[in-house]
C-alpha cells in the first residue's frame, strides 16, 4: 500500500508538463489558449516557444501637457501611445508626427509604444488643437491652451475721485496684458493693497474680466486715504494715491444743560449728533464730554450714543453756569457753550 | 370605477419605486460590503509599502523620477500583481480595476477566466524596475521590469505544471483619477531559474531544540544566549551533535527584523563553538498559503539566507515542517508548487545549501526527491514496520542521505502509565533508534520538557497540551529521564568519532 502510493506521488511529481503555455499573464493548457490570448505580443513559454510581434498601428492615444502652458516660457511634451488591433504596443521604430496648433513635428519613432516631443508653442495665447499619427494611423483630436505670462504682466491703477465713506467705491486697473501682448485671462486673481497714512491696510482681490479689473470697496473703518498698489503675481503696480471723502459732524452740536431737583447736579444731553453725510452717528459711537462750569468746577462724563444722542448726569452745581462743554467723538471734537435751560419734556425731542 | 383605477395605478407606481429603490440600495451595501474588505483581502504586506527595488534611468527622462514617484509607482506594480494573483485564486475579477486599466485589464481579466476553468495560477515574487519613459506632466509611465514568477497549473492529484523564471518585460502605466493603474505589461525575455543541487553527506544524531521555558512562539522573542549556551552543552554531553530548530515566519518578516536576525547570527555561533550543526526549519507557523504571499516569503528568504549561507553550521535547511499537513486546507498543487518555489529561490540564492522537507511520515517521503538533496520524515507511526519503512523511503530517495528528523514520545503519565511514562518512553525510543539504525541521521523531539506549552500552536486541550509538554528527554527540572540512558548507548562518545 505504502509502495503503491509512493509510485503514485513519484508519477505525478512536476515540473514541466507537456502541452503547457504561459505568457505575461499566467498558465494554461495549450489546448485551451483562445485566438485572442495567442494574440498577445512577448514571449510565450511551452513546448514552442515564441515571440509574438505586434501587428501594424491600430490605435493612437496622445497625451499633451501640461495642459495649459505659459507662453513663451514652457515646453509642452506630446506622447503617443500606439497599440495595435490586439492591443499590444507597436514595434520599435514606427515613424510618428504631431500637429501642434499651426507647428507640424515629424522625426519621432516609436519606443515601447511610444512616441513623443518636446515643444515650444508660439507665444500667442489660446486654445490649441493637437494630434499624431503613428504608422499611419491617426489620433483622435486632443486640446491644450497656451496661457499668458503672468510674471510679464505690469498692472497698474486707473487714478479716481475720492472715495465717499460708507458707500461703495470702485477702482479700475488699466489693460493687463503680458510682453507678448496676451490678455490676462478672466479670473485671474489680483490683490489691491492700500497702505493708509495712518499705518493701517486695506486689501480688496479681485478677478480679471476682459483684460482688466476693478476693486470694488465698501469704504468702512478707515480714518484716513493712502497709497494703494494692485498686483499680478509678485509685480506690483506703482503706488496710486488714494483720497478719502471723510465725514464730519454737523457743527454745532446741540447741547443742553438743566437742573435736578432736590440734587445739586444737573443734566446734560448731547445731540442728535450728525454727520455731513446726513446721517446720526451710529449707536455705541463712543462720546466724552468734559463740562466747565462758569465758577471753574469741572465734570467729566463718557459713554455712547443712542439714537445720535448722550445723556450723563454731572455733580455740577445749577447755579455755577453757562457751562463750556468740550465734547470728542469719533469724528473729532468741538466745543460749545451752554446756559442752563428747561428740563427737556420729551427725552429724544429735536432742539 | 375610473378613480378606482387611477388609485390603483398609483399605488403600483409607488411600490414599483420603492422596490426598485430597496434593490439600488442593496446592491450599493452588497458593493460597499466588497470594497471595504478589499484590503484585507491583500496580503499585509502591500500596506508597509512597496517592495520594487528601482534602479536608475539610464537616460535623463522627461520628468525627473522622484522617491515620491517610486513608493507610489512601487505600490502600483507591487499591487496589480497581488489583486491578479488574487482574482485568479478566487475566480473574482470584479477587483483588478482598482489597479489594471485598458489592455492589461482585459488581459487580467481573461487570465482569471482561464485560471478559473484550467487551474493556472501566477505569484510575482520580486521585482526590479528600472524607469524608460516619463511624461512631463506626469500621466504615463514605462518601465523595463525583472521579475521572478512562479507559475503552477494544479491538478486533482496534485501539479501537473510548474515554472519557476526569471523573466524581463514592458510595464505602462497611467496616471487616472484613481492613482497609477497598470495599463500594459509585455514578457519580453524569460529564464527559468536553474534546478541546482548541492549534495549532503554525513551522519547526524542529536534533537529538535527548543529552550525548555521558552518553546515555539516564545523561542525567539525570548531567546537567551546563555540558556541556549547550556543546552547545546547538554545535548554534546547527551551524544548528540545537531540540533533541529524553527525559523518562525512572523519573527523574521517583522518589521524591523534585526533583533530576530542577531539572534539567529548567535545562535548558529553558539552552535558552531559547541561543535553542533544545525538544521534550520523555514516558515514555521506559516498560516496560510495565499499567492499574494509568496512576495512575503520570498522576503523572508532574502533575510534568513544570507545569516544562513554565511554559518559554517548549517547541515542543510528544513524548507518547511510538516507541509503534507497543509494539503487538505490549501491543496496539494498549491503547497507543491509553493515548496518548489522556495526550493528555486534558495538554490537562486544560497546554492550552496542543501535542501529538505520535513514530511510528517513516510508516505509522504518520496515527494519532491528529485529537487531535494536530503530526504527526511518523521517517524511517529506504530514501532512495527519502523525499518521497512526506512527501506522503502530509501529505495526512493535514489541514494540521497535519509534523515529521521522527528521521533518522540510523550512520557505524560495520568495515572498508572496510562498514556505513557518514562519507561515507556525510554524503551520505544531504543526500539525506534535500533529500527533507524540504517539512516544517515535521527533527530529526537524534543531535549526539554515544556513547563508551559504554547497554545496558540497545540491548542487549548489540556489533554493535547500534557502530552506535547512531555516528549523531552530531559525533564523540566533539567534531570534526566531514563530515556537519556537509551540514547547514551546508542549514540557513541562523540570523541571517538573522526572526520565529523
Amino acid at each position: 500500500m505504502l509502495r503503491h502510493a509512493v509510485l503514485m506521488i513519484l508519477a505525478a511529481s512536476p515540473l514541466r508538463a507537456q502541452g503547457t503555455v504561459s505568457d505575461a499573464f499566467g498558465i494554461l493548457p495549450a489546448a485551451a489558449l483562445s485566438p485572442e490570448r495567442a494574440a498577445w505580443a512577448g514571449l510565450r513559454s511551452g513546448d514552442a516557444p515564441q515571440t509574438v510581434a505586434p501587428a501594424p498601428a491600430d490605435t493612437v492615444l496622445l497625451f499633451i501637457g501640461p495642459k495649459s502652458l505659459v507662453a513663451g516660457a514652457e515646453d509642452g511634451h506630446a506622447v503617443a501611445l500606439a497599440v495595435d488591433r490586439h492591443g499590444n504596443l507597436v514595434a520599435d521604430g514606427q515613424a510618428a508626427e504631431f500637429v501642434l496648433g499651426p507647428a507640424r513635428l515629424a522625426g519621432a519613432t516609436t519606443r515601447n509604444g511610444v512616441a513623443d516631443v518636446l515643444f515650444r508653442p508660439a507665444p500667442q495665447a489660446g486654445v490649441l488643437e493637437g494630434g499624431a499619427t503613428v504608422g499611419g494611423r491617426q489620433s483622435t483630436r486632443v486640446l491644450f491652451s497656451v496661457t499668458a505670462d503672468l510674471h510679464s504682466v505690469s498692472p497698474d491703477i486707473v487714478p479716481a475721485g475720492p472715495m465717499r465713506v460708507e458707500t461703495m467705491a470702485t477702482l479700475s486697473t488699466g489693460p493687463l496684458h503680458d510682453q507678448f501682448g496676451n490678455s490676462v485671462e478672466d479670473g485671474v486673481a489680483l490683490p489691491l493693497i492700500i497702505r493708509h497714512d495712518d499705518g493701517a491696510y486695506s486689501l480688496a482681490t479681485a478677478a480679471a474680466m476682459d483684460g482688466r479689473a476693478e476693486f470694488d470697496l465698501l469704504v468702512r473703518g478707515m480714518d484716513t486715504g493712502g497709497q494703494g498698489r494692485a498686483f499680478v503675481g509678485d509685480n506690483g503696480s506703482a503706488e496710486a494715491m488714494i483720497a478719502l471723502d471723510a465725514p464730519a459732524l454737523t457743527a454745532p452740536t446741540p447741547a443742553r444743560v438743566w437742573p435736578l431737583a432736590d440734587v445739586e447736579a444737573v443734566g446734560l444731553r448731547i445731540g442728535p449728533v450728525a454727520t455731513s453725510a446726513g446721517h446720526l452717528l451710529n449707536d455705541g459711537a463712543p462720546v466724552s464730554a468734559r463740562v466747565t462750569a462758569a465758577a471753574g468746577q469741572v465734570a467729566d462724563a463718557s459713554g455712547w450714543l443712542r439714537d445720535g444722542y448722550f445723556e450723563a448726569v454731572l455733580p455740577l452745581p445749577p447755579e455755577a453756569g453757562p457751562f463750556v462743554i468740550d465734547l470728542v467723538t469719533a469724528l473729532g471734537a468741538e466745543r460749545a457753550l451752554a446756559a442752563l435751560s428747561e428740563r427737556p419734556t420729551r427725552l429724544r425731542e429735536a432742539e | 370605477m375610473r378613480v378606482a383605477g387611477l388609485a390603483l395605478v398609483f399605488v403600483a407606481s409607488l411600490v414599483c419605486t420603492l422596490w426598485l429603490a430597496a434593490v439600488a440600495f442593496g446592491a450599493a451595501q452588497e458593493r460597499q460590503t466588497t470594497y471595504r474588505y478589499f484590503a484585507q483581502a491583500l496580503d499585509a504586506s502591500v500596506e508597509r509599502g512597496h517592495s520594487v527595488d528601482w534602479r536608475s534611468p539610464d537616460a535623463a527622462l522627461a520628468r525627473p523620477f522622484t522617491d515620491g514617484d517610486a513608493a507610489l509607482l512601487g505600490r502600483a506594480l507591487d499591487e496589480a500583481w497581488q489583486v491578479l494573483a488574487l482574482a485568479q485564486e478566487t475566480g473574482d475579477g470584479s477587483i483588478l480595476a482598482d489597479r489594471f486599466s485598458g489592455v492589461a485589464l482585459e488581459r487580467a481579466a481573461l487570465s482569471v477566466a482561464d485560471a478559473t476553468a484550467h487551474g493556472g495560477r501566477m505569484a510575482v515574487l520580486s521585482q526590479k524596475a528600472q524607469p524608460v519613459f516619463f511624461h512631463k506632466d506626469g500621466s504615463l509611465f514605462q518601465a523595463e521590469t525583472e521579475t521572478v514568477v512562479a507559475r503552477y497549473l494544479g491538478a486533482e492529484t496534485g501539479l501537473s505544471a510548474f515554472e519557476l523564471t526569471r523573466e524581463t518585460g514592458i510595464a505602462t502605466l497611467l496616471n487616472e483619477s484613481s492613482g497609477w493603474r497598470l495599463y500594459s505589461y509585455e514578457r519580453r525575455a524569460s529564464i527559468a531559474l536553474p534546478d541546482g543541487a548541492a549534495p549532503w553527506t554525513g551522519a547526524m544524531r542529536g534533537f529538535n531544540y527548543y529552550p525548555a521555558g521558552s518553546p515555539w512562539r516564545a523561542f525567539w522573542r525570548e531567546f537567551d544566549p546563555a540558556v541556549t549556551e547550556a543546552d547545546f552543552a547538554a545535548v554534546r554531553a547527551l551524544g548528540g551533535d545537531s540540533v533541529r530548530v524553527f525559523l518562525t515566519r512572523e519573527d523574521f518578516l517583522a518589521d524591523a527584523p534585526d533583533a530576530a536576525l542577531a539572534r539567529l547570527e548567535q545562535l548558529l555561533a553558539l552552535a558552531q563553538q559547541q561543535g553542533l550543526r544545525v538544521v534550520p526549519t523555514l516558515f514555521d507557523l506559516k498560516p496560510h498559503y495565499r499567492l499574494g504571499g509568496w512576495a512575503e516569503d520570498a522576503r523572508y528568504l532574502q533575510r534568513v539566507l544570507p545569516v544562513l549561507a554565511a554559518s559554517g553550521a548549517v547541515a542543510f535547511v528544513d524548507i518547511k515542517n510538516e507541509p503534507d499537513l497543509d494539503f487538505a486546507a490549501h491543496g496539494t498543487a498549491k503547497v507543491t508548487a509553493w515548496l518548489n518555489t522556495m526550493a528555486g529561490l534558495i538554490r537562486d540564492a544560497a546554492p550552496g545549501l542543501p535542501l529538505t522537507v520535513g514530511w510528517s511520515d513516510a508516505a509522504q517521503a518520496g515527494r519532491l526527491a528529485k529537487t531535494l538533496d536530503v530526504i527526511s520524515y518523521h517517524e511517529y507511526a506504530p514501532i512495527a514496520g519502523t525499518g521497512q519503512r526506512l527501506a522503502t523511503v530509501r529505495a526512493l530517495a535514489g541514494g540521497k542521505p535519509v534523515v529521521v528528523s522527528e521521533i518522540g514520545q510523550s512520557s505524560f503519565d495520568l495515572g498508572f502509565g496510562y498514556p505513557g511514562s518514562e519507561a515507556r518512553q525510554a524503551a520505544s525510543l531504543a526500539q525506534r533508534l535500533d529500527a533507524l539504525a540504517g539512516a544517515e541521521g535521527v533527530l529526537v523531539w524534543t531535549l526539554h520538557d515544556f513547563p508551559v506549552v504554547d497554545a496558540t500552536v497545540i491548542g487549548a486541550s489540556p489533554w493535547r497540551q500534557r502530552l506535547q509538554a512531555a516528549f523531552g528527554v530531559l525533564r523540566a527540572d533539567g534531570t534526566e529521564k531514563p530515556a537519556v540512558a537509551a540514547l547514551r548507548e546508542r549514540w557513541p562518545d562523540l570523541s571517538e568519532r573522526v572526520g565529523d
